[in-house]
């Protein structure tokens, strides 16, 4: 399985708890990365056309909201299997990383 | 203000085909205007409208040619890049009379041309994919992309200076490098296989040339008598056939692969075209690129006809 790119991830997580619109996805990516990825919003469309091709996202509904038109986004079945696959495989990375640490020398390397 | 805003946004969103902006103009230009609210901005960044001219180029060329098949141009570009740049790093390194007993040419350090620059870029490249540092790979392509014109600026401010790399060599990594920034080279056991092949031909081939003949040879051989303009024009009849068998068992993504991949090949063959008949050679190469539009023309008909797919398959597994 290929690693998954961190702004599909993010795109992915951030729908993990319900529908969302572009905007609040893009907030929702910005605190789940802790404020360290902003997505552009060209990168945020080409991602949500990549993963509605690949049937791990679809549309949920659009609303016009001030004047400006909303979409919503919502995570399929396929998509949630894709983001339990991927957080699977960083928590084993992380499991790993952290059984390599608790073998380190205490002071570190002389 | 918010209409000049407004107006500018829906300027840069012209980069995508209409059928897309007819689908998500209005929804991606609110999202626009919301972010632009959310940090205070009362005009557009630079940067913004930029990423969306790319993003938007990108979404046109993703019409005519899926992710999947540019991932496999990307992934056969790095690999024949790569195959060619140790093949002429290594007859350059091969000891050779001194370029400085040929008047006016000189060496470039311990090699014979600037052309190293070219082949080291390509080499880190590949060690860039596979270690999968996918961000750096881009930028050294990007550079890699401009590094012939800059040689070829710098070698004709210095005529006469340095053995090579020839005006094949320059045109054909411009369109390798162009053909590899076009999607994301994943490096298969099936491109590894091609990689080995196509290397063990070359030198099988440069040792059949160069041994019985004993003399020197340089990049511009593999061009002369290896992908002479007879071989090429073979080679590309064979192309042709087998994209018309590919296109008639409705594999238009294996075609449109095949049409995309010859054209490194395609563009060095026009330059010794030129540098063989000149003015001549100027109108036989205007006949063969109207011959070219048409076969990618039938390609891409083939590709549509045959349902190529949108993402997810990968064409060198």
């Amino acid at each position: 399985m290929t690693e998954m790119r961190e702004p599909t991830f993010l795109v992915l997580a951030a729908l993990a708890d319900g529908r969302k619109h572009g905007y609040a996805l893009i907030a929702e990516a910005e605190t789940l990365s802790g404020g360290r990825v902003k997505l552009k919003v060209g990168t945020l469309y080409a991602a949500l056309d990549r993963l509605q091709a690949e049937g791990r996202v679809e549309a949920a509904g659009e609303e016009v909201v001030d004047g400006r038109n909303r979409r919503y986004y919502a995570l399929t079945d396929a998509g949630a299997g894709a983001l339990s696959e991927e957080v699977a495989r960083m928590q084993a990375k992380a499991a790993l990383a952290s059984a390599r640490l608790k073998l380190r020398p205490a002071g570190g390397v002389a | 203000m918010t209409g000049v805003r407004e107006s500018r946004y829906r300027r840069a969103l012209l980069f995508y085909p209409k059928r897309w902006r007819d689908r998500n103009a209005d929804v991606v230009l609110s999202t626009l205007l919301d972010v632009a609210d959310a940090e205070g901005r009362r005009s557009p960044r630079a940067s913004e409208l930029l990423q969306l001219a790319a993003s938007g180029l990108s979404t046109r060329l993703a019409l005519y040619m899926p992710q999947a098949v540019r991932d496999a141009v990307s992934a056969i570009a790095l690999a024949t890049g790569v195959v060619l740049a140790v093949a002429f790093a290594t007859v350059q390194s091969l000891p050779v009379p001194s370029p400085l007993s040929w008047g006016s040419v000189r060496g470039f350090g311990p090699f014979l041309s600037p052309g190293i620059v070219i082949y080291a870029l390509w080499l880190v490249a590949f060690l860039l994919a596979v270690c999968g540092a996918r961000r750096v790979l881009r930028l050294v392509l990007v550079v890699a992309l401009f590094a012939p014109a800059a040689l070829w600026i710098t070698r004709r401010s210095m005529e006469g200076l340095w053995a090579g790399p020839s005006l094949q060599t320059l045109v054909f990594f411009t369109v390798l490098a162009v053909l590899a920034l076009l999607g994301t080279p994943r490096l298969t056991w099936c491109v590894g296989i091609g990689m080995l092949v196509g290397a063990g031909a070359l030198v099988i081939a440069f040792g059949t040339i160069g041994a019985p003949a004993k003399s020197y040879m340089d990049e511009g051989t593999f061009w002369r008598l290896i992908a002479s303009l007879y071989t090429l024009s073979a080679g590309f009849i064979v192309a042709l056939i087998v994209a018309l068998v590919f296109g008639m068992a409705r594999r238009g993504d294996l075609a449109l692969l095949l049409g995309v991949s010859i054209l490194p090949w395609a563009a060095a063959a026009c330059v010794s075209v030129v540098q063989l008949f000149e003015w001549d050679g100027v109108l036989a190469l205007a006949c063969l690129m109207a011959a070219a539009v048409l076969f990618r023309v039938g390609v891409v008909a083939f590709a549509r006809a045959s349902g190529a797919p949108s993402s997810g398959a990968n064409l060198v597994d």
